[in-house]
């Protein structure tokens, strides 16, 4: 009897101290990678979603990168070609890339310029709905030259002919593996968008949609003795904070990515030393849109239509009006506050590479509330019914500011919202879940698109440094409206002339230095026209453990673009 | 008692059609778009093909018979196949007017070889006298059109774009040919592209171990304690006891959650707060590591369910121990131990054992909160992030799935009540 019960606690003690054993540091040769926005698909052509792009880029690669500076880099690509080294064509109409010699898919077969003309053919077919379409537009045929060279022919002359087969939007993706996956196929393909066989330094070894990946490294890696890292848990779930106290708290987790969390929750977690913030400046700007339409209920249908400029709004149009709204907010505080390493206030909707980034707008950056109300006063827009609140022939300042729900932005939103009761402006304040403000369902009337509001914010940016795609953004042809199901990109519903031939001007230059002279004049027309008010320059924030090195954060590519070099401190 | 289970499977049917219905067309009016959640830098109108390709702008009707069919039928067939390695599907095979995409289904071969009559999407058209049917072997495909013998098609294992065909015959052994099989469509979640049912396979698992162990868990702590506390009423154990267990009913998981990351993962270090779902127990060493990762989201969970149960158990305790057979047993002398442990205890189960049937499915749907905050990737997690990236096909086949263990439950919980209860009698 004695006996066995001393045996019971024995195994109890062992069972006790078996539980009770602090949690073991990272294995060495083990990366543990945290998203809290899980990854749900490897096949970056049928998602577009950031954080499935990155689980797929430590597999698939395109014919060249962007490094942290922005520079292009070449990957799968012997050089970058340029017009100077011959691979651009005089007249810009074309690009040839040739791939490095000897590179190998992870299943041990050879990378050929066919595998690059199967790329382009995958994501173009009209019934596949191919998120990386924009990629390729104007793009006229792509043509093997021989097993290791490719041509791009484009349809009119492209200054900045990298959009195909660059950076994490683009990879190559295997024509054996991908072949019968073409169009309206291609969703029911899970195996191969589970699994995609890649050049990159990984492979997966097991994927669970919306959970965790499991990567081993590619025994047919190009690079000798790298990755570092033999095997790769990315995990997913959970929220941005629990994944910032993984990386710095109790260092169960290595790297820990987006993380827009309270600065100074940031700080004290940061303080216990396991390890550090990083943060990368991308062209994202948080920025208030003002309607150039009228959005009044009683509209109808008319509601927020552009109208050939016959439904402006009532006083949002007027500059002294969206001037004072400008001059009233503190930007600096915006950002200390809400964003801390995450953001910089800014007064240019283009703000990044930095080469682009106007500086005739920096005035903005401080608060000047009394000029607001003098400046509202001098125009003559004051308030004549003693309720706070001033009137421009007789319609009051009140607006309806909309935006999608995080906590930031409704912090942001509040902020804002006593500044402008301070200049007699009345605001009311309206969050919308994400997926339905982001989202465009022409029957709903809560969309960014749709913009059934006097002002809404949120961050707008572009993928790679190159602006003129997004700055051709707000041209006439572009407005939203029920013509297009409310699906332009020209959200604010402006209409100039003088922009839009900048913008034709842009299209047929190919000179850096008047390109950004340009994009410049541009940005300034911008936010001098109050269809903008910029107000934070956003960086993507994220996380690494001390002892992990070789993380250079990059914000023109994915996160993970060097993770090969990723080594871990000894 | 079978005729009774008969006629509630059968009136379950309509019942669960009706649900299925209202659940799709409650989700129908959701304005989330799957798009939604990708980055501004994808354009609107890609948008819009992406939607055209997923099919969310298709009618209401049409996705629900999709639904019905592809759900209902395809996937439990795929199930019966998968289990009994036979093949129902009827075999593929083309006739006069049908269109064969270049590349899809790795017919570009075939479509390239018939070029001669090609539409204005570039499909090529069949036309009378080629029809035929597909075969496969290995990975080379096989045209059969009676008069032929086989005709070499594509070689997929090696297949570059722009490969030189050749239309030789080519030898092939007649039993190595499989007939080509039409793929059943299965029914995909929008997110992951992959068939719902596949997600929902993989992830009961987690659910079941952490969920199903604290709700088991909180079964054999509370039951007793709520019959301690019934028969010593009053006593401190008693006031403790409903003190934990208001405590544990009123206090939101996620608050006790994160106080335990707080207290057990950060200041001790003893317990991990990531849940790791790729953990195979195989020894006792990782049997030991399973049983950390889980203690954190079990306890959680266990307190959660066992301050509910307990709270039943003793009710019903103390009603029971009031009775007239309870005093009787007690008069004729029968040991205390008995008298509580099996005649009192028996009939207070009853009510309980009922409760416990019904609250089964909400193990399968998994404590939500809690699964997200110790990342036990279950279903609830599923149900949350589905929820979030408008992918309404999940959420609609969720609920759906859950809708149908309520109902069952409902019939196992009134079955359980006439096996326990000899005086009731269903006929």
């Amino acid at each position: 009897m004695l006996t066995s019960r001393t045996g019971v606690a024995a195994l109890l003690l062992v069972l006790l101290t078996g539980v009770l054993a602090p949690v073991s540091a990272q294995m060495d040769d083990e990366l543990t990678l945290l998203y809290w926005q899980s990854a749900s698909i490897l096949n970056p052509y049928l998602s577009g979603g950031t954080k499935d792009l990155h689980a797929a880029s430590v597999i698939l690669e395109p014919l060249a990168r962007y490094d942290e500076s922005g520079a292009l880099v070449p990957y799968l690509a012997e050089e970058i070609p340029t017009v100077a080294n011959g691979g651009i064509a005089e007249d810009l109409t074309s690009i040839t890339w040739t791939l490095s010699e000897g590179i190998l898919w992870s299943d041990g077969t050879p990378l050929t310029s066919a595998d690059v003309v199967f790329t382009w053919e995958y994501c173009t077919h009209p019934e596949m709905g191919c998120s990386g379409l924009s990629h390729f537009a104007d793009v006229e045929s792509v043509e093997a030259v021989d097993e290791r060279t490719v041509t791009v022919q484009f349809g009119v002359a492209k200054p900045f002919p990298y959009g195909p087969f660059v950076a994490q939007v683009s990879p190559i993706i295997q024509a054996a593996q991908f072949a019968d996956c073409i169009g309206a196929n291609a969703p029911n393909c899970t195996e191969q968008n589970f699994g995609p066989i890649g050049t990159g330094p990984y492979v997966v070894e097991e994927f669970r949609a919306n959970d965790v990946i499991v990567y081993t490294a590619n025994p047919n890696y190009r690079e000798e003795g790298k990755p570092y890292f033999q095997r790769v848990v990315l995990k997913g779930g959970g929220d941005a904070e629990s994944a910032a106290r993984a990386v710095l708290e109790t260092g169960e987790a290595d790297y820990a990515w987006n993380l827009q969390i309270e600065p100074a929750v940031q700080g004290n977690m940061e303080a216990a030393g396991l390890g550090k913030v990083v943060s990368a400046f991308d062209p994202g700007v948080e920025r208030l849109i003002l309607n150039q339409t009228n959005p009044d209920p009683d509209l109808g249908d008319m509601r927020s239509v552009y109208m050939d400029g016959d439904n402006a709004h009532p006083f949002l149009t007027h500059d002294a009006v969206w001037m004072a709204l400008s001059m009233a907010i503190d930007r600096e505080l915006i950002t200390l506050a809400l964003y801390g390493s995450g953001g910089v206030a800014t007064c240019n909707i283009l703000a990044r590479p930095p080469i682009y980034a106007s500086t005739a707008n920096d005035d903005c950056l401080g608060q000047d509330i009394a000029g607001a109300n003098a400046l509202l006063d001098e125009a003559g827009i004051v308030d004549t019914d003693g309720d706070g609140v001033r009137e421009l022939d007789g319609v009051p300042l009140r607006v309806l500011y909309q935006t999608s729900t995080n906590a930031v932005r409704q912090s942001t939103q509040a902020l804002i919202k006593h500044w402008w009761s301070r200049i007699g402006v009345e605001t009311e304040l309206r969050n919308i879940e994400a997926a339905v403000f982001f989202g465009g369902d022409p029957g709903s009337p809560d969309t960014y698109g749709k913009f059934y509001a006097d002002i809404q914010m949120y961050t707008n940016s572009f993928s790679g440094t190159d602006p003129e795609s997004y700055m051709g953004s707000w041209v006439c042809s572009e407005i939203n409206g029920p013509d297009n199901n409310w699906l332009g990109n020209n959200v604010p519903r402006w209409c100039d002339a003088d922009y839009e031939a900048l913008v034709a001007q842009m299209a047929q230059t190919s000179d850096t230095g008047e390109r950004i002279d340009l994009a410049m004049r541009m940005n300034d027309m911008l936010v001098n026209s109050g269809i903008f008010i910029p107000l934070v320059d956003r960086a993507k924030v994220s996380a690494h453990a001390n002892s992990l090195e070789g993380v250079l954060i990059n914000a023109w590519d994915t996160e993970l673009w060097n993770i090969a070099d990723w080594t871990r401190a000894s | 008692m079978g005729n009774y289970l008969i006629r509630r499977l059968l009136v379950s049917i309509p019942t669960l059609l009706v649900i299925s219905l209202v659940v799709f067309a409650i989700l129908e009016l959701s304005p989330a778009d799957p798009v939604g959640n990708l980055p501004l830098t994808i354009p609107p109108e890609v948008r819009e093909q992406i939607r055209e390709a997923m099919g969310v702008n298709d009618p209401f009707i049409v996705k629900f018979v999709k639904w019905l069919q592809q759900f209902m039928v395809n996937e439990p067939l795929n199930i019966f196949e998968e289990l009994t390695g036979l093949n129902l599907a009827p075999p593929l095979s083309l006739t006069a007017g049908d269109l064969v995409s270049p590349g899809a289904a790795g017919y570009e071969a075939l479509a390239s070889s018939l070029a001669d009559e090609v539409d204005s999407t570039g499909r090529s058209i069949i036309l009378e006298g080629q029809a035929q049917e597909l075969f496969r072997s290995d990975r080379q495909y096989f045209l059969i059109d009676g008069s032929d013998s086989p005709r070499f098609l594509n070689e997929l294992a090696n297949s570059t774009v722009g490969r030189e065909l050749s239309k030789d015959n080519v030898e092939v052994l007649e039993d190595e040919l499989l007939p080509l099989r039409q793929s059943r469509l299965r029914y995909l979640s929008w997110q992951t592209r992959s068939p719902i049912i596949d997600l929902v396979i993989e992830r009961t698992p987690q659910t079941l171990w952490v969920v199903g162990i604290s709700y088991l868990a909180a079964i054999f702590i509370a039951v007793p304690i709520g019959v301690i506390q019934a028969y010593r009423q009053y006593s401190n154990f008693d006031r403790f006891s409903t003190i934990f267990a208001t405590i544990g009913f009123s206090v939101p998981t996620f608050f006790i959650g994160l106080l335990f990351i707080y207290l057990f993962s950060v200041q001790l270090g003893w317990f991990p707060s990531i849940y790791d779902t790729t953990h195979v127990v195989t020894d006792f060493e990782s049997f030991l590591f399973q049983f950390r990762q889980s203690i954190m989201p079990v306890t959680v969970l266990a307190l959660f369910y066992m301050a509910l149960l307990s709270r039943h158990t003793r009710s019903s305790m103390l009603e029971n121990l009031k009775l007239d057979y309870v005093r009787t047993a007690r008069a004729k002398g029968i040991a205390e131990r008995r008298v509580v442990g099996h005649h009192a205890l028996r009939n207070s189960l009853i009510p309980v054992v009922t409760l416990i049937a019904l609250g089964i499915p909400g193990v399968f749907q998994g404590a939500i909160i809690t699964e997200q905050i110790f990342r036990v990737n279950g279903l609830g997690q599923l149900l949350i992030i589905a929820i979030q990236g408008g992918d309404l096909p999940t959420v609609q086949t969720l609920t759906f799935i859950f809708a149908v263990l309520n109902v069952f439950f409902n019939i196992v919980a009134d079955l359980l009540y006439a096996v326990l209860d000899p005086r009731i009698r269903y006929t």
